[in-house]
């Protein structure tokens, strides 16, 4: 709360051009889902690439001050894998999320090119998700002859691929966490502009609900690299009175 | 200021942010207990992480750890009155636990007799519940001369393998075991006289040497044992793929977190000839685990009935703890759980883990018949096939 409270301070009384934009953003992401896997023989989560677009939605409120909305659609896929001896057994994940952050971007002005740096939250709904993978099935069995003469069985590996069932149960489809990003943003004259932006979303709510003592928490990490432009919408100027002395 | 704390905020955060995006790996982290609380922690975490039936048993496992931690704390490792105490606190703990193959077995020297089994415990308190009995020997009095039995040593060292196959009436094909660990029987390299008595069986479901009206398939008293004598049984009397139930597994640390639901079938075998006459599966109270599966999939067969009593609930199999990371666990020097590593759903859409697979026909248990010589379900499998 300290740094948005001290930004509004920031922002009153100041002389203040106010402009609003609006455009258009897609780009690469990759999401990797926190989970304990304590105690869990060879297994590994790893993060998983996906994609995002967005329609950014800024407000200029002075010459190194904007706030920005992007409501968008993302992906935040993760990749659940068996290791060593086990290798060959996996689950991908592939989710799709509605997604909102919320930022105050900084802004270093240079001539037609800006950089910025922004900070805000976000908010997303887990709009619904798709696994793939293969696993061993107990009742899927063959044999063969050991060195010995003896019998050896072997479980085979059958894949799979099916739409998620959520659980409301455990499911926690609201998400929320923190975002922090980085970029540059090109006017290529007074009203339209091309922008390239590196992001980090990290979810502070659990993407479980709460069900039980010692339950191992599950987080998503996503970094995104979105490249866009935007279109000035309207032009402002207004500014302060000061009392005369 | 304002300013630059800002970007400090930011970069900060970054670099928090990168730090978190760690793989997690892994490894096993049980250990010698060093005292009865550890004892109790690390058998209470097992379950936690390994028991596959959270989603559906109604043992409230947070409220054992509250009422039951402090018990194990108030007890020493190193007394021998403590040791055998705490055999009734995990008895009392697991207690309502529906997995039907669920058993606690104790490496400490002094409890090397105790089991604990919830199942049967449960069983036998009920008012219908009946010795286990061999229905081979009365069996066989209604089988045509020439019928085959034999037994084999070689598959377990505790256990004899025992099966019984002839002929009913020149018209009915009989076959019985009393327990799973017949592929193994039939392919060792060692002589052993259940191999003849399964090719004997083999021979008449393919051949012609008599008319054959139906099949009766005993699986009454039968323990269950290796999975796949499901496949080189049932495999052999079916000419396409057999689709009967799913299973799911564990597939992390949260109670509720199960992988999805993978189906469970049994693919005709080489050779396999359908048998589209009526056949009758004999099952009881004791029919149990791969017996079970095989009963819960011939009744997938639209010529199946099933007669006799319930199952014994033991519908979820059970492998090596790290093929799934679930199922069977150990407290390294104090005890072993047995526990199913794999949830089964059958086709019908229901678990019958704990209730056990109910009969089409139901014909109970009768001690008195069978010591006048009368199997009363054998008899009723007979009037069935026409």
């Amino acid at each position: 709360m300290t740094p948005l409270f001290v930004t509004l301070l920031g922002i009153a009384g100041q002389p203040v051009m106010a402009q609003l934009s609006l455009g258009l953003e897609g780009g690469y992401n990759y999401n990797y889902l926190s989970k304990d896997l304590s105690g869990r023989w060879f297994s590994e989560n790893d993060g998983q690439a996906g994609y995002t677009i967005g329609v950014p939605v800024l407000y200029q409120c002075n010459s190194w001050l904007m706030l920005c909305a992007t409501p968008s659609f993302c992906k935040k896929n993760y990749l659940s894998k068996r290791t060593d001896t086990f290798a060959g057994i996996y689950e991908y994940h592939y989710n799709n999320y509605l997604q909102l952050p919320l930022t105050a971007r900084y802004v270093f002005k240079r001539k037609r090119f800006d950089v910025f740096l922004e900070l805000g939250v976000y908010s997303a709904w887990w709009i619904s998700g798709r696994i793939k993978g293969v696993a061993p099935n107990l009742f899927d069995l063959h044999d063969s002859a050991g060195a010995n003469g003896q019998l050896v069985e072997y479980i085979r590996l059958d894949a799979y691929e099916m739409k998620y069932h959520f659980d409301t149960r455990k499911d926690n489809r609201f998400e929320w966490g923190w975002v922090t990003g980085i970029g540059g943003e090109y006017h290529l004259n007074a009203q339209y502009a091309l922008f390239i932006e590196g992001r980090y979303t990290g979810s502070l709510s659990d993407r479980q609900k709460k069900y039980m003592k010692a339950q191992p928490p599950e987080h998503n990490h996503t970094f995104y690299l979105s490249a866009g432009g935007t279109v000035r919408l309207k032009t402002k100027r207004r500014s302060t009175k000061k009392n005369a002395a | 200021m304002t300013r630059f704390f800002y970007i400090l905020c930011i970069l900060l955060y970054v670099i928090l942010s990168f730090a978190a995006c760690r793989k997690s790996v892994s490894g096993p982290t049980r250990t010698g207990p060093a005292n009865f609380t550890d004892v109790f922690d690390q058998f209470w975490e097992g379950m936690n992480t390994h028991y596959v039936y959270w989603d559906i048993d109604t043992t409230h496992w947070d409220a054992i750890y509250q009422q039951y931690r402090p018990l194990f704390a108030r007890l020493d490792l190193q007394d021998a009155g403590d040791v055998r105490a705490s055999v009734q606190l995990f008895r009392d703990m697991t207690k309502g636990l529906i997995d039907g193959h669920y058993a606690i077995r104790f490496y400490h020297s002094l409890l090397t007799d105790s089991t604990i089994d919830p199942a049967y415990d449960r069983k036998r308190s009920g008012p219908a519940f009946h010795e286990p009995y061999s229905f081979a020997g009365l069996a066989a009095h209604y089988l045509d001369p020439g019928y085959m039995s034999g037994y084999d040593s070689t598959t377990d060292a505790h256990q004899l393998l025992y099966a019984l196959s002839g002929t009913i009436g020149q018209r009915v094909l009989y076959f019985t075991c009393n327990r799973m660990a017949l592929l193994r029987s039939y392919q060792s390299p060692s002589g052993n006289g259940v191999r003849p008595v399964l090719q004997s069986f083999f021979d008449h479901l393919a051949g012609n040497s008599f008319d054959m009206k139906g099949l009766i398939i005993d699986l009454r008293d039968n323990g269950g044992g290796d999975l796949i004598d499901l496949g080189f049984l049932v495999g052999r009397i079916i000419d396409q793929r057999l689709l009967f139930g799913y299973t799911r597994y564990r597939n992390g640390n949260g109670r509720l977190d199960h992988s999805s639901w993978l189906e469970a079938a049994v693919s005709p075998s080489a050779g396999a000839k359908k048998i589209s006459a009526p056949i009758i599966v004999l099952a009881d109270n004791f029919s149990a685990s791969t017996s079970e599966a095989m009963i819960m999939a011939l009744r997938c067969l639209p010529n199946t009935t099933i007669v006799g009593e319930n199952t014994w609930g033991a519908t979820g199999p059970f492998t090596d703890e790290n093929v799934y990371n679930d199922g069977p666990f150990s407290i390294p020097g104090f005890l072993s759980v047995n526990t199913s590593s794999v949830e089964f759903k059958h086709l019908d859409g229901r678990i019958y883990e704990g209730v056990g697979f109910p009969p089409d026909i139901a014909v109970p248990f009768d001690l008195s018949s069978i010591n006048a010589g009368i199997d009363r379900q054998l008899e009723k499998g007979i009037s069935l096939i026409k």
